[in-house]
C-alpha cells in the first residue's frame, strides 16, 4: 500500500518534458539541441505571465507608433497564427511582466550563438534549423537532411515604421533581448544581423516571432 | 564590412547549391524570349572562374522580388554581344517578364553574379548620395566582389539603386 501510494506520488509530480504551455493554454512542443531545451514553435501567446492581456495592433499607424508591448498576426489574418504564431514588438519582448512561460526566458544573444554552434556553425545551422515539412519555405533546397527539430518556418515580419508586413514564405525573424537572428529561403546559413536594438533603437517597433529557451 | 556581407551572400547561394535551372524558366525564355539565350558558364571571364566554384550559377537565381509569396526568378541572358537581366514574376501558375535596360560591358567576358538582398538599410555615395530602405526581398547584381545595382519591387514595378 505505502509502495503504491508513493508510485502514484512521483506520477502525479512528473511534468511533461516533451511540451510547454503557455498562460492561455497554447501548448507547444519542445526540441534539445546540443545542452538547450527551445520551444519547438513559435510563441503564440496573448497575456504576459501576471494575466495582463498584451495589446493586439491591426492598424499600420498604431503598430509604428506603439512604445508599449504589442502583437499581432501577419497581414492580420489570424489563419496564420496557428502555424506562425504570433509577431511583437520588442516593447512586448523586454516587458518585465514576462511574455515566456514560467520557467522559460527570451533568448540572449549569447544563447543563440551556442545553438548556432551546437548545429555546426553558422554556414550550415540555417539548414538545419529550417522545418523538413514541405509547402512552407520558397526553396525548399537549403533545408538539410540533419534537421535539428527546431521547425523553423518562413514567417515574415512587420515593418516597424509603417506597419505593413513582408516576406512570408521566404524569410524568418526571431528576437533574443538585443536584436534579431533571421534565417532566409535562399540560404542554409544563419544570419544575426537585421535588428540590433542598440546600434538602432528603432526596430524596438518592428514585429518579430519569438521562441523561448528553457531557464 | 560590406565585403564581408557580399561574401557571406555569395557562399550562402554556394551553400544553397543552385544547380540547376528549372525547366519551367528555360521553358518561357525558349517560348517568349525567343531572340536572347540565357548566359552560360563559358561566357565568363577566366578571372571570375578563379574566385568562385564552378558549381554554381551566376547567372541565374530565386528569390520572391515582389513580396506575394510566390518564386520569382532572375536570369541574365544575351543576344550577340548585348546583355540583360531578365526577370519572371510568378503568378503561382505561369510567368510574365520584366526586361532590363543594356548592361555596361562585354557579354562574352562576364563578371556579373545575382544574389537575393535581404531587407535591410543601405547608405551609398557613388555615384550619387542616396539611401534605399528595402522593405521586401530584392536583387544585387554583382560585378566580382562590388555591388552594381539593386533591382528592387517599388509597390507597383521593378526599379533599379544604381550602388557604383
Amino acid at each position: 500500500m505505502r509502495y503504491t501510494l508513493l508510485l502514484l506520488i512521483v506520477l502525479f509530480s512528473c511534468t511533461d518534458t516533451h511540451t510547454v504551455t503557455d498562460i492561455d493554454g497554447n501548448v507547444y512542443p519542445v526540441v534539445k539541441v546540443g545542452r538547450q531545451v527551445w520551444m519547438a514553435e513559435n510563441l503564440k501567446v496573448t497575456r504576459y505571465r501576471n494575466g495582463d492581456a498584451i495589446p493586439h495592433i491591426t492598424s499600420g499607424p498604431e503598430w509604428s507608433q506603439a512604445r508599449d508591448g504589442a502583437l499581432c498576426s501577419y497581414n492580420n489574418d489570424t489563419g496564420y497564427i496557428e502555424d506562425y504564431g504570433m509577431l511583437y514588438n520588442w516593447y512586448a519582448v523586454n516587458d518585465n511582466r514576462n511574455i515566456a512561460p514560467k520557467g522559460w526566458h527570451i533568448p540572449t544573444a549569447a544563447e543563440v550563438a551556442v545553438l548556432v554552434n551546437a548545429l555546426k556553425g553558422d554556414t550550415l545551422a540555417g539548414g538545419s534549423m529550417k522545418t523538413t515539412v514541405p509547402g512552407y519555405w520558397l526553396y525548399p533546397g537549403t533545408v538539410t537532411d540533419t534537421a535539428s527539430g527546431f521547425s523553423a518556418l518562413p514567417g515574415g515580419y512587420r515593418y516597424g515604421l509603417d506597419g505593413t508586413f513582408h516576406t512570408l514564405g521566404s524569410n524568418a525573424y526571431w528576437w533574443h533581448t538585443t536584436g534579431s537572428y533571421e534565417l532566409f529561403a535562399w540560404s542554409s546559413r544563419f544570419y544575426s544581423y537585421f535588428a540590433n536594438i542598440s546600434r538602432d533603437p528603432q526596430y524596438m517597433t518592428y514585429g518579430f516571432a519569438v521562441r523561448c529557451i528553457k531557464d | 564590412m560590406r565585403i564581408i556581407i557580399f561574401s557571406l551572400l555569395l557562399a550562402a547561394k554556394v551553400c544553397a547549391g543552385q544547380s540547376a535551372v528549372p525547366g519551367a524558366v528555360t521553358s518561357y525564355l525558349e517560348t517568349y524570349l525567343r531572340e536572347w539565350r540565357m548566359c552560360r558558364h563559358e561566357d565568363y571571364d577566366k578571372s571570375f572562374w578563379s574566385f568562385y566554384n564552378t558549381n554554381t550559377l551566376p547567372f541565374f537565381t530565386a528569390v520572391d522580388i515582389n513580396d506575394d509569396n510566390k518564386i520569382d526568378y532572375c536570369v541574365l541572358v544575351r543576344k550577340k554581344n548585348e546583355l540583360r537581366l531578365v526577370i519572371l514574376l510568378s503568378d503561382g501558375k505561369g510567368f510574365r517578364h520584366w526586361l532590363s535596360d543594356k548592361f555596361p560591358g562585354s557579354a562574352t567576358q562576364l563578371q556579373y553574379c545575382l544574389l537575393p538582398e535581404p531587407p535591410g538599410r543601405m547608405d551609398v555615395a557613388y555615384p550619387v548620395i542616396s539611401s534605399l530602405i528595402l522593405t521586401n526581398n530584392a536583387l544585387n547584381v554583382m560585378q566580382m566582389e562590388n555591388r552594381a545595382c539593386i533591382y528592387y519591387w517599388d509597390g507597383t514595378a521593378i526599379s533599379v539603386f544604381l550602388t557604383m
